[in-house]
């Protein structure tokens, strides 16, 4: 328990600076904005408390928000995310519900599980976000581009964890 | 209250969803200018369009108040102009004959109320009790029997018109003289139906009615109409015959008013037989 706990905390504190130190600066042709410290919300486990996951997101949203100065943008998309996660949680089980060892990752509920949940928790941040941001309906069309692009990118780069991580815990076991 | 919590407790999720929300708008509307700006001026169309709307609806609220006032306006103005004075003009004159005694009296009119399309179907004319009209008398064109003066004040009278389910009027066939009653059944404006006429005699489409003279509303001779279909009425003694009327009633403007002078008389006389 406590284990996972601090295996969240750092994660998260590893994302976050890994979000405003490298991912921010990665700007590619103002359309492409990868914002991979969602992850903290995705991987959470998978019993946390639908409030628990909100006020998570909350935190996560303000401390990016601060960091980078747009205050309440990040956290606006955050926090959509935090609450339709739940949901997702609950439409997307197993048919026999999740195992008590179950980890919202490839490796517990497989790919094609998980592609699907982090497809649509991505679109929905990235939507969220960069509709905030743009903050009018005249120009969606951009807006919707930005977000399959930078869904796109940000869905390689989370996957792309996933397999390091697998080859992580490989490595330990063996 | 317990419910009000009930719900609260309920959608939980929702709700501090929503509040998590309410402070990130906060924030951002707060510390980024260009989504203050953009909330400021959203906000005041927004705070606009309510406005304007609420003076809408006062507007439509007060319509009633403002729709009298202009009336009242309206009829002030219309007061004033000529065509709201009427001629109190009377346009008949006596004759004194010691031979010819003038027996049927006329009174020229104007329409000034029409209506077709009811089952008792009146108009009103612009003549009364000051222009000499009584009631009981006969309306009549030069087209036709237009129907009976029944109410009569200072100014106008009301007229039954023969478009009207309860009138009986007495009319006879020009060319062999035999008189019925013609009534009209509320369904064409352009017919009426003249019955009691006995089976015996010969009539022919086209032939012309004509007022009987029997009664002391019209005169004799006063055309109505033309026949124009022929029916045996249901106990097969009388026909039905379809008088195809020659006015048609929707266009009168002007009318007269034919009064018989003697109607008092032969009336009372009619009291006195009724006893016999």
């Amino acid at each position: 328990m406590i284990k996972e706990l601090l295996g969240n905390i750092v994660r998260a504190l590893f994302l976050i600076i890994f979000q405003v130190l490298i991912l921010n600066n990665i700007g590619l042709g103002g359309y492409i904005n990868p914002y991979l410290y969602i992850l903290i919300i995705l991987l959470l486990p998978l019993e946390t408390p639908a409030w628990l996951t909100q006020i998570i997101s909350f935190g996560v949203g303000i401390t990016i928000d601060i960091i980078v100065e747009t205050p309440g943008m990040h956290t606006s998309a955050m926090i959509f995310i935090g609450f339709i996660r739940p949901f997702l949680l609950k439409y997307s089980a197993p048919r026999d519900g999740y195992e008590t060892d179950d980890e919202p990752n490839i490796k517990s509920l497989g790919l094609s599980w998980f592609f699907k949940y982090a497809l649509i928790l991505t679109s929905a941040h990235h939507l969220f976000l960069f509709q905030v941001e743009s903050f009018n309906f005249t120009n969606i069309g951009h807006t919707l581009i930005r977000t399959v692009l930078s869904t796109i990118f940000t869905l390689s780069l989370i996957l792309l964890t996933q397999y390091l991580r697998i080859g992580n815990s490989h490595k330990n076991k063996f | 209250m317990k419910n009000l919590i009930r719900l609260l407790v309920r959608y939980h999720l929702f709700f501090m969803f929503l509040a998590l929300e309410a402070i990130a708008f906060g924030l951002l509307f707060q510390y980024n200018r260009y989504h203050r700006s953009s909330y400021i001026n959203a906000s005041t169309a927004i705070t606009g369009n309510v406005f304007s709307t609420i003076q809408k609806v006062k507007d439509y609220m007060i319509l009633a108040e403002s729709n009298k006032q202009l009336a009242a306006e309206n009829a002030q103005i219309k007061n004033t102009l000529a065509q709201s004075y009427k001629s109190n003009r009377i346009s008949f004159k006596e004759i004194y004959d010691s031979i010819f005694i003038k027996n049927w009296e006329y009174v020229d009119c104007k329409i000034v109320f029409n209506s077709t399309n009811k089952q008792n179907n009146i108009l009103i004319i612009d003549k009364g009790l000051k222009h000499g009209i009584k009631s009981e008398t006969g309306l009549i064109t030069d087209r036709g029997i237009i129907g009976i003066v029944r109410h009569v004040s200072d100014n106008y009278s009301s007229v039954m018109s023969l478009l009207n389910v309860s009138i009986n009027v007495s009319a006879k066939l020009k060319k062999s003289g035999h008189f019925g009653t013609l009534q009209w059944d509320g369904v064409s404006n352009n017919h009426c139906w003249l019955s009691d006429i006995p089976t015996h005699i010969t009539i022919n489409n086209g032939d012309t009615v004509v007022s009987s003279g029997y009664s002391t509303i019209f005169p004799e001779g006063i055309i109505i109409g033309v026949t124009e279909d022929i029916n045996r009425s249901d106990d097969m003694n009388f026909f039905r015959i379809k008088v195809r009327l020659l006015q048609d009633f929707g266009i009168i403007t002007h009318a007269y008013v034919v009064q018989n002078i003697f109607k008092e008389e032969i009336d009372s006389l009619k009291t006195l037989s009724r006893h016999d």
